[in-house]
């Protein structure tokens, strides 16, 4: 192959783009538009995962009786939490932390603490990670045997209906949803740039027929449609990563006016955004092959 | 140049031809003539190295064809020229552009390739109409454009498939003079047509009787 060939491949590749122009355009924009939805939906899941799991996580008190110190503590937890779920435990001596153990009894049951449990007294603080509903209620049942548990006095636990089931669900949800939907959609935007390349295919038709008759090798007369479907992937790419990034600025710009507390996003995800980009040349070699389908073309 | 050696075509149980065995040298002419249905298309692929025969061999340049990989088959093709009975011409590309197309195909320079063009839409006589569109042409000046796109090419054989069939008596003969221009530089030419009376016309050609036997 020399330059002529490679010359005549791109102004074939041109032609086809400027003579079908609209239809290559609306392709592209469709995988672009997917690319950018894909972008920002791989950027919300990857920074704002980390920020569900904290948002999961049931924060629960256990009051020992009056002496019981550590050890006592961790054999409680060895006996009721054995079947534990995602969790970590902690024994706050009666001397440290009071002012953290008023707010956080504050927070979690205003009210139904007696100060006598506040002063004087040891407990276990449980951090646990909530990831299904089917958790929520193992977790009941171990607050109930803890509850029990001789050497426990008192536990004290947020209501475990409600925003952890409903948040739960909704986190489970929108990953599936969101996954499937990006699937969906790249895959109908593979097949309408395939349906714009097996246009071309058929408006080339005589050309590549004479071309084939005169001693053009598959590869030769496959090339044109072949950068044609990369071209309109790179567009696409370089769509979809700009509407990544504006779609981005939307969506942080609402979190950050809804929610009062931090979660740390910080920025457009450039890189994933960037990977995200080269799903443009990827559909496009993806649509070629489909677009060849079976035909030998 | 092209040898058939004991070519037999079947599709399934039916036999379209059998035991064809001939040999086309340069500058010599051969004439594929039967009715329609009879297989001087398929012949012709086969030549062209797009049709596998059942049986036999089909020889180009001493270099048995069906025995070469499909893209050296295709380098091989870039030594014949086809003319198509319905010319084959890309109808968004001007007269100049369709009779460029294979050269540029072949990657050929644009300097020779500008130089060859211009040739051979001067030996067919429509320099005249090199920035005009397939669709403004009559029958007869695409089919002299098709056979610019060959001579451009200068091949060592040309094949024509039924090149008159789409031609009044007039521009048939104008464009046969061309065809035989081919050969009588050298070329082996090979024309399929079901017109006997052109056939005829064409002297000192071999014969390739593709007309089914009774009882066959």
């Amino acid at each position: 192959m020399n330059r002529w060939h490679l010359l005549y491949i791109m102004e074939t590749a041109r032609q086809n783009i400027l003579r079908n122009h609209a239809r290559f355009i609306a392709a592209n924009l469709v995988l672009g538009v997917a690319i950018a939805v894909a972008g920002i939906w791989s950027g919300v899941y990857f920074s704002f995962a980390s920020q569900w799991e904290n948002l999961n996580t049931v924060t629960c008190m256990a009051y020992l009786r009056k002496g019981l110190g550590h050890r006592d503590a961790k054999k409680i937890m060895d006996t009721t939490w054995k079947a534990s779920l995602d969790s970590k435990w902690q024994f706050i001596s009666p001397a440290q932390d009071r002012q953290e153990n008023l707010a956080l009894l504050g927070k979690l049951a205003p009210g139904t603490a007696a100060p006598k449990y506040i002063s004087g007294t040891a407990y276990i603080k449980i951090h646990t990670r909530v990831r299904t509903p089917f958790d929520l209620r193992t977790l009941q049942d171990l607050i109930n045997r803890l509850s029990s548990t001789p050497g426990v006095d008192f536990v004290v636990a947020p209501p475990l209906t409600g925003s952890g089931v409903g948040l739960t669900w909704v986190v489970g949800g929108m990953q599936a949803v969101g996954w499937v939907g990006i699937v969906l959609m790249f895959l109908v935007a593979v097949f309408l740039v395939a349906v714009g390349m097996r246009w071309s295919m058929r408006d080339n038709a005589v050309e590549t027929e004479v071309i084939r008759y005169f001693g053009g090798t598959p590869a030769f007369y496959r090339a044109p449609v072949l950068i044609e479907g990369l071209t309109g992937g790179l567009i696409a790419g370089l769509v979809g990563f700009l509407l990544a990034w504006l779609g981005w600025e939307l969506v942080t710009g609402v979190m950050w006016s809804t929610y009062s507390i931090d979660l740390g996003i910080r920025g457009a995800p450039i890189a994933v955004f960037a990977w995200i980009a080269t799903g443009g040349p990827v559909g496009g070699l993806a649509a070629f092959f489909l677009a060849r389908g079976k035909s030998g073309w | 140049m092209i040898a058939l050696d004991n070519v037999t075509k079947r599709f399934g149980e039916k036999l379209l031809f059998g035991d064809i065995s001939t040999r086309v040298r340069g500058g010599e002419v051969a004439c594929i003539v039967g009715p329609s249905g009879s297989g001087k298309t398929t012949l012709l692929r086969m030549i062209m190295g797009m049709e596998p025969p059942t049986r036999g061999k089909v020889l180009f340049m001493e270099r048995d064809v069906y025995r070469l990989k499909p893209a050296a088959r295709a380098y091989l093709r870039r030594n014949i020229g086809f003319i198509f009975q319905d010319f084959r011409l890309v109808p968004h590309l001007t007269v100049w552009q369709n009779v460029a197309l294979p050269l540029r195909g072949l990657g050929t320079p644009k300097s020779r390739l500008n130089a060859k063009v211009a040739a051979a839409l001067d030996a067919v006589g429509i320099t005249g109409l090199s920035n005009m569109y397939p669709n403004t042409l009559s029958g007869g000046e695409q089919q002299r454009v098709a056979v610019a796109r060959v001579t451009a090419m200068e091949p060592v054989v040309v094949l024509a498939d039924e090149p008159f069939g789409n031609l009044d008596k007039d521009a048939a003969r104008m464009v046969l003079q061309q065809i035989l221009a081919l050969n009588s530089r050298g070329a082996a030419l090979v024309i399929a047509t079901h017109d006997l009376a052109v056939a005829g016309e064409i002297k000192d050609a071999t014969v390739i009787d593709l007309t089914p036997q009774e009882g066959l």
